[in-house]
């Protein structure tokens, strides 16, 4: 391994080159895994509760099988492409930007992959519109009924500390004529802003989306409508927090390897966490 | 409070809905002011069209049972109570039978009745 190929020092190099390996292993090997386990464990269950073995159960199970069996090719393929281009990054002495920004557009293959795993019929949507008794409380849902206001309220400051810390940089920054630095300032805001946008487009989808499990008891749904909406919430606070940090970072003159490093260790953190939960 | 629906029941599933909180309002357990779920939220909750849920919040607004108060969503009607003792269509159908009755005390045929009825109608 060439040790200047970053134009960083080598144990940059090297810890940005094992965090990358790191990624690949826990975003594209270990997590779905876990996704196939449970996605057995559940096909399973939703076979012994058709004792009748349909058609309609047949197919459902067929689907499934079809899809996890897809998702498992796209995976090898992205750990494969993965592999290759940090090989070739790394013996061709790509700049460090370039190197982060490739494995930033590759984490987002990977994200796409990891939704894959929420796409039609993993749920049993299918199987509960068949149900013809289905019930609904007649209470109308409320954010506030779900989530503390102490919660709500942190999750918006720390967007807004968010807000404030990038724009009070642009405005009086310590590389105020430097053209990439106050581009990756107002990327980084645009980022945060659209992620944001995107966490509260799903909180009301979980607060008046589509039910997937109607056969079950309505305290049970608003549990985890609850446990739902405060890991969005969490998530958004986590987000902000991870951005004040890149701020912080870019303020201080950190170069693309330290950032890029904290990305990743931030991504596979997440996965860690949702991991451990059992939300794959 | 649940609203329950079954999918194999002759009856209309707008009228299901109908039925189901008219009888929770004569029951007091939803009273004058309750807010009622988004249209969109219990035709998710329910897998059903929306449109069903519409057409059922529409129709119980007529009955004066609920009343819709612009963006802030759908509420119980304050004379809730009262006006689900009413049935708008055997008042219309009490109705129309004097005025029936009395065209034929005039001499009028059935066949004369029924066009002087679809002419009416629609106007």
């Amino acid at each position: 391994m060439n040790s200047s190929v970053l134009g960083e020092s080598a144990l940059w190099s090297g810890a940005l080159l094992a965090c990358y390996l790191l990624q690949i292993a826990v975003l594209s090997v270990i997590a779905p895994w876990f996704w196939r386990r449970r996605q057995r464990a559940l096909m399973v269950q939703q076979a012994g509760a058709d004792p009748g073995d349909s058609l309609f159960m047949q197919n459902h199970l067929k689907r499934r099988r079809q899809w996890m069996n897809f998702r498992l090719l796209i995976d090898a393929v992205i750990v494969v492409a993965g592999l290759l281009w940090l090989y070739l990054s790394w013996s061709r002495g790509l700049p460090a930007r370039a190197v982060v920004r490739s494995m930033g557009v590759f984490s987002l293959l990977q994200l796409v992959s990891h939704s894959m795993g929420h796409w039609p019929g993993v749920h049993g949507l299918v199987m509960q519109q068949n149900a013809p008794v289905r019930a609904a409380s007649l209470a109308p849902r409320r954010l506030r009924d779900f989530a503390s206001p102490l919660l709500l309220t942190a999750a918006a400051l720390m967007y807004v500390l968010a807000l404030l810390l990038g724009t009070s940089m642009l405005a009086d920054g310590a590389a105020p004529l430097d053209r990439v630095w106050h581009r990756g300032v107002r990327l980084l805001l645009i980022l945060h802003t659209a992620l944001s946008l995107w966490l509260a487009w799903m909180l009301m989808r979980v607060l008046r989306g589509r039910c997937n499990r109607a056969g079950d008891a309505l305290a049970q749904r608003a549990e985890r409508i609850r446990r739902k909406l405060r890991a969005l919430l969490g998530l958004s606070m986590v987000f902000s927090l991870f951005i004040c940090l890149l701020l912080w970072m870019k303020n201080l003159g950190f170069g693309p390897t330290q950032v890029g490093l904290l990305t990743s260790v931030f991504l596979q953190a997440l996965f860690v966490v949702h991991l451990s939960r059992g939300r794959v | 409070m649940e609203i329950r629906i079954n999918e194999n029941d002759p009856m209309p599933l707008f009228n299901q809905l109908i039925a189901q909180i008219k009888s929770a309002v004569e029951r007091g357990q939803l009273r004058p002011g309750m807010p009622l779920p988004a249209i969109r939220q219990l035709a998710n909750d329910l897998m059903i069209n929306p449109n069903t849920v519409a057409k059922a919040y529409r129709l119980l607004e007529r009955d004066s049972v609920v009343e819709t108060r612009g963006y802030r969503g759908t509420f119980i009607h304050p004379q809730a109570h009262a006006n689900c003792a009413r049935n708008l269509a055997e008042e219309a159908r009490e109705r129309m039978q004097g005025c029936v009755g009395a065209l034929r005390e005039q001499g009028l045929t059935d066949s004369e009745i029924r066009i002087a009825f679809n002419q009416v109608i629609k106007q």
